[in-house]
């Protein structure tokens, strides 16, 4: 069973996954998670692990890993540690399991998460135990320029590594930026010129910005795209300026 | 003991949950017998930060808990304590 076999769609009403058969035709496998929103599902293509963030509503967020595609488990969830906040006087507490990445071919079992309120998750463990990436949700721009949008927080809902260098990632948080490390998660800056966002007194504000998925080129990680309000933008220098498209 | 009673939806993921007598002097303390018996079932009921869930609501027999944030409600001897999700939606 290898990944490229299989077509796994999370959607409101639980997971859903095809199957490549012998004559290349996906046909229709089975449901998981019946009635459950599945906000996000992947194969993990270091550990061939299957995961599922859910979004129960009434009992929370839940992940859920497979080894085989067939039976899952359900692990601990990533928590925000007991007094973090994402505005003066408002716990932070997960609200949504909204983007997943593995954190790069050479780190086989490392994962990344992004959540709404805008935390960042790592595990080095394969979801044994996750830690919140401090550098990010510490930026100093966070709990005064960052806010909601579509939702009630901040939610990082694109995680991007680049394939040259696990240590370069970009994360796309709405509504505040795309954020870039150079270093594996130490540094974090914004990538937002270029950009506008004409609900803004500035448009062209460094935070504030409302990405929403943002996709890196796999052949040539230093172009990526994103759709946001007011266009859809391509970069050609990994972020360093925006060029509005459409 | 009290006894705690558990909406069927529950059910669905934790198949062996029946009602079950509990010692505690709160909610709180209940909910970590509870956890005891059935490992990860808090996280259903309360978030992180130990907040009781926006759709779930906690009775004391008759009565809706009073403290959703730390769940400090006394419970006693005899009483029947109901963890129920809020239907919402049309």
């Amino acid at each position: 069973m290898t990944v490229k076999n299989n077509l796994l769609l999370g959607t409101r009403k639980g997971l859903v996954v095809y199957r490549k058969n012998g004559q290349n035709k996906w046909t229709y496998d089975r449901p998981h998670f019946l009635g459950i929103p599945v906000t996000i599902a992947t194969i993990d293509v270091n550990t061939g692990t299957w995961w599922a963030l859910l979004d129960h509503g009434h009992w929370g967020c839940k992940v859920h890993r497979s080894s085989d595609g067939q039976t899952w488990e359900e692990i601990e969830a990533p928590k925000y540690p007991e007094g973090d906040e994402v505005k003066d006087g408002v716990p932070a507490v997960t609200k949504l399991l909204w983007a997943f990445s593995s954190a790069g071919a050479d780190k086989s079992g490392e994962i990344l998460i992004g959540t709404e309120p805008g935390g960042l998750f790592r595990s080095k463990d394969n979801g044994d135990s996750f830690e919140l990436v401090r550098s990010l949700w510490d930026h100093p721009s966070r709990k005064e320029g960052w806010f909601g949008g579509g939702r009630d927080h901040p939610a990082i809902h694109s995680i991007n590594v680049d394939p040259r260098d696990s240590d370069h990632v970009y994360v796309g948080i709405s509504c505040a930026a795309v954020f870039e490390t150079k270093d594996g998660g130490v540094n974090w800056e914004p990538r937002s010129k270029g950009l506008k966002a004409d609900f803004l007194p500035d448009p062209s504000s460094e935070i504030g910005q409302d990405p929403h998925l943002v996709v890196m080129s796999q052949t040539n990680p230093d172009v990526m795209w994103q759709q946001n309000h007011c266009g859809i933008f391509k970069t050609s220098n990994g972020g360093e300026l925006w060029e509005d498209v459409g | 003991m009290a006894i705690v009673k558990f909406t069927a939806n529950l059910k669905r993921f934790y198949p062996d949950l029946k009602p079950t007598q509990v010692q505690g002097e709160t909610v709180s303390d209940v909910l970590e017998e509870i956890e005891k018996m059935h490992k990860g079932i808090k996280d259903y009921i309360v978030d992180e930060s130990g907040v009781l869930r926006k759709h779930v609501n906690i009775f004391i027999d008759n009565e809706l808990i009073k403290d959703r944030k730390r769940l400090t409600d006394p419970t006693g001897d005899n009483d029947e304590i109901y963890i129920m999700q809020a239907l919402s939606g049309g």
